[in-house]
């Protein structure tokens, strides 16, 4: 299973990528969203792990992109973020995402969302042309 | 290497009208020590980012202070306050969220005080993981 993770904050990024490594999954990183949105189309994640400010757009533009793309829009994405701002929030939670999850960000509930994500895997669509 | 229970914190100085209460621990070790799992090769690797990455968030937050730029002050602030979460860097986490709601607020009258404040906590906090680690992996 491939995981995209994007988030400008390099710790966190480190922490994360070492975490799902060591359980199996294949990790691509991404520190702005620009550079998440081309390795969406290179990667085809099965996962997204999201953050919601990072620089060359924000994580809620990414959300905006994604769903108005129809090879992506299935993707999952699992937003982490620091965020307190309440309006944020809500329109992440409004996106279309699996699930938004604070930092620090606890580990096993990550866990246990990816393993719900996995489960209910369905076989990738394919590309549509100039995505 | 698996970290030895050690639940302590480590309780900063008193400090004199800043925004986080003296009773909050510099570093609180046992919720760092739970975000890693307790692997402090794996703490050490992300200490080196840390300290790496620390220089140039507090630079861009002082550049935006400056340039009276609060987008620039609530962007760096939050993305320095997300990694000292990590580390269960409290009080300076909650100076850095200071910061980034003046800077979402747009209100940056307090902001070159609270920049000052910042870069102490931070120091204190990146001189505490330094001894913990020092202590922690002879």
């Amino acid at each position: 299973m491939n995981i995209l993770v994007a988030d400008d904050d390099r710790v966190q990024s480190r922490l994360l990528e070492k975490h799902l490594a060591a359980r199996g999954f294949k990790v691509q990183v991404a520190f702005d969203a620009a550079s998440a949105w081309e390795k969406l189309a290179k990667v085809r994640p099965d996962a997204i792990l999201l953050d919601l400010q990072m620089p060359g757009g924000t994580g809620l533009g990414f959300l905006k992109k994604r769903n108005a793309s129809p090879s992506h829009r299935n993707i999952p994405v699992i937003v982490i973020t620091a965020t307190e701002d309440p309006l944020v929030l809500r329109m992440a939670e409004q996106s279309g995402v699996t699930s938004v999850m604070p930092k620090p960000v606890n580990l096993m509930l990550l866990d246990v969302t990816l393993e719900s994500v996995r489960s209910s895997m369905s076989p990738k669509p394919a590309m549509s042309p100039g995505e | 290497m698996a970290a030895r229970n050690d639940s302590s914190s480590l309780a900063a100085p008193a400090a004199g009208g800043g925004s986080a209460p003296a009773t909050v621990p510099v570093l609180d070790r046992a919720a760092m020590l739970e975000i890693v799992e307790q692997d402090l090769e794996l703490l050490r690797e992300l200490v080196e980012i840390f300290l790496a990455e620390c220089p140039g968030l507090l630079a861009q937050i002082r550049s935006g202070v400056q340039d009276k730029n609060a987008e620039h002050v609530e962007r760096s602030a939050h993305t320095l306050k997300g990694a000292l979460m990590n580390f269960g860097a409290q009080r300076a986490c909650e100076v850095a969220r200071q910061l980034e709601i003046r800077g979402r607020e747009a209100r940056l009258d307090d902001a070159a005080q609270l920049a000052s404040q910042l870069e102490s906590e931070v120091a204190q906090a990146c001189q505490a993981l330094s001894d913990y680690l020092r202590e922690a992996v002879p």
